[in-house]
Order: structure tokens, then C-alpha cells, then sequence
């Protein structure tokens, strides 16, 4: 949610405005396709945009497709049934959840996935992609990073700069670890990514996706 | 309120310093010190010449024309000194002035139109891979 209406247009104009006063001679083309790179990969580093997406699941039925409502979905991280269990589920294709075994009976479920953004064009010229409204403000300054470091290591261009290129993805990198940190405690301070240790836990990794750890009680009756 | 310096919609097509093909060409005219008819560099010629040095710009800044998807990164080549808009950001379009002076200027025998042919390809290159222009060299020539 935005604090004010138009933070993210600022956010993002404060961003390729500072990328583009450093990096002399940049296009804004190059600066918006790289902005784009910087955002996938911060993304797929930290797994830190997610949505819920919730379906309806029937019996003798193991597959279920799931669209976002924005961006393009990367991997799976958990699907909770309607008590909130985690269920054991994969995605051996992107977007399809699959379930090992079969239900029973009818009942809504939620698929946790992790997301990246999707088009790097508008109207056929590089433009801003769309993400959620809290990364800039909170990450804004390393994914500043990341770009200018991106586009200092490019060879033979009026902004390369491979020193100060490097120390630029160090940060970034920074900024990535940060943010995949932040997702696992779930934005708290304090509080721990913590889980029973593998041999005590009710729900095993081998039968899919088990992060979160959220409500670990002994599985319900499906 | 913006000042009236500023133009349209904020957007770089809007910004008219060397908007057109026209434009273009009556400034090399003003550069190659060529204003008065008949033209020693004839429009026909300032336009392959114009067509040449954005094929250049190209080859040494590829994202200036290659993230155009729906011209499939096309370069773009013009055929009329018209009020064709020329799609190159604001910021590189006095290299491409230089080019078309520089490419221009290739045709001249004499020393000093050489080296100043060279000091405008020099410039062309600088303005799109450099971090500034070098020295304007070659002088006016004899008798001008």
C-alpha cells in the first residue's frame, strides 16, 4: 500500500533520475532494461514478493493451475489447507500445483508463491515493469545499487567503472540478503526462522514445500 | 507551474532542440558553414550522410535503437528533408549533428577539412561512448 498517492512514480523517478546522473552518457532505454534486470533478479534472490492465490480443490483431482494477479510466478513456497496445515504439494511445472496424493472432499486451499516481475516493455520502448508498491521505499536504495553496478560492469561505455561497479553489487547483494531475511521472519525483529529439527518435524521437505512453518500441529484429517 | 522552457508532455519527443530531419540538416548547414543556396553540401547528400551516422551510432550504442520493440530494433533511415521526427533521446543528438558534419566533411581534399572532419567524427564518437568532447581542431581553411 502506498503511504501517499504516487510513491512508487517517485520512487521510481528518484531512482533512474540518480542512476542516470551518475552513469554519464547513459540511455534511458539501457537504464530502464537494467532497472527491469535489477528487479528479477532481486526477486528471484529473495523470494520476497509473494501472493496467496487461493483455488478450490476436489476430490480425485491432483492438479491445479493458479494465475497471479500480477508479475509472473517463480517457485512454490507452501499451500495451506482451510485450517491452516501446510499439505504437501509441488509445482513440477510453473503454475500448476500438484498434489501427491488425491482428496476427498471439496475445500478451498491457498498456494503460497514466490513472484518476479514481467514485462520490461510498454508501448514497444524499455519502461518501469510493474511491483509492489513497498519495494522501493524499503529496497530502493539497493536495488539503486544494483543497477548502477550493472551498469558499470559493462565493458567499453562511457559509465563503465569496474571497481566502483563491483563494490555496487556487493551492496546489492547486501540488499538482496536483507530482504530474503526480512520475508523469512515475516518483517519482524527478534523472531527466528526457526523449525523442529528435521527427524521431529510433522511435515518432512520430501514430500514437497516446507518453509513458513507456519501452525506445525499434527496433520488434521483431510 | 513549469517554466515555459519546458515542452508538451514532458516526454523526449517533445523536446524540439533537433526534433526533425529539417532541423538536422539546417544546423549541419550552420556547422559546415554551407547557409547560403546553392548548397556545396546539397540536402540529398546531408541525408546519407544523416542515414550513415545513425547506422554508426548503432554499431557503438546499440540501446539507443535496439530496445525498440516494435521497430524490432530497427534502425531508422530517412529518405525527405521533412518534419520527420528523429527518434534518438535528447542527449545523443548533438553527436549524431556531429556525425552527419563529420561524414559530410569526408568528401574535402584539403588538410584542414580533414582534420576537421576528424574532429567531428571524433566528437560524433565521444558524445556517444565518452565522457566528453574532445578539442574542435582544423581552423577555417584559406581565404574564408
Amino acid at each position: 500500500m502506498e503511504a501517499y498517492k504516487g510513491e512508487t512514480e517517485e520512487e521510481v523517478f528518484k531512482l533512474l533520475a540518480e542512476a542516470n546522473s551518475v552513469l554519464t552518457g547513459a540511455s534511458d532505454a539501457q537504464l530502464n532494461i537494467n532497472f527491469f534486470d535489477t528487479l528479477r533478479e532481486f526477486f528471484n534472490s529473495s523470494n520476497s514478493w509473494m501472493e496467496w492465490i487461493q483455488f478450490m480443490v476436489i476430490p480425485n483431482t491432483q492438479d491445479y493451475p493458479i494465475t497471479p494477479t500480477h508479475g509472473r510466478i517463480l517457485r512454490l513456497l507452501n499451500v495451506l489447507d482451510q485450517n491452516r496445515v501446510p499439505q504437501q504439494a509441488i509445482m513440477p511445472q510453473i503454475g500448476m500445483v500438484s498434489f501427491l496424493y488425491p482428496y476427498n472432499n471439496v475445500q478451498p486451499m491457498w498456494a503460497c508463491v514466490a513472484k518476479t516481475v514481467l514485462k520490461a516493455f510498454k508501448d514497444g520502448v524499455p519502461a518501469p515493469p510493474f511491483f509492489p508498491d513497498w519495494v522501493l521505499p524499503n529496497y530502493g536504495e539497493g536495488i539503486l545499487t544494483g543497477v548502477l553496478g550493472r551498469m558499470m560492469m559493462q565493458p567499453n561505455q562511457s559509465w563503465s567503472d569496474q571497481k566502483t561497479g563491483m563494490f555496487n553489487l556487493l551492496k546489492f547483494r547486501n540488499a538482496i540478503s536483507q530482504a530474503r531475511v526480512d520475508t523469512m521472519r515475516a518483517h519482524t525483529v527478534g523472531s527466528q526462522a526457526w523449525a523442529y529439527p528435521q527427524s521431529f518435524r510433522t511435515h518432512s521437505q520430501k514430500g514437497g514445500v516446507s518453509t513458513f512453518n507456519i501452525n506445525p500441529s499434527p496433520q488434521t484429517v483431510r | 507551474m513549469p517554466s515555459p522552457a519546458f515542452y508538451g508532455n514532458f516526454s523526449d519527443r517533445d523536446q524540439p532542440t533537433l526534433n526533425t530531419v529539417e532541423d538536422y540538416i539546417a544546423e549541419a548547414h550552420t556547422l559546415l558553414q554551407d547557409k547560403v543556396p546553392d548548397f556545396r553540401y546539397d540536402e540529398p547528400s546531408l541525408l546519407i550522410a544523416m542515414n550513415v551516422a545513425l547506422l554508426e551510432a548503432a554499431r557503438i550504442r546499440a540501446d539507443l535503437f535496439k530496445y525498440n520493440l516494435k521497430t524490432r530494433g530497427q534502425v531508422p533511415a530517412f529518405q525527405e528533408v521533412d518534419d520527420t521526427h528523429v527518434p534518438i533521446e535528447p542527449q545523443f543528438r548533438n553527436a549524431i549533428l556531429n556525425g552527419i558534419c563529420g561524414h559530410a566533411m569526408l568528401r574535402e581534399q584539403e588538410e584542414y577539412a580533414d582534420s576537421r572532419a576528424t574532429a567531428f567524427l571524433n566528437m560524433f564518437n565521444q558524445g556517444l561512448v565518452g565522457k566528453n568532447l574532445g578539442p574542435v581542431v582544423g581552423g577555417a581553411g584559406p581565404g574564408r
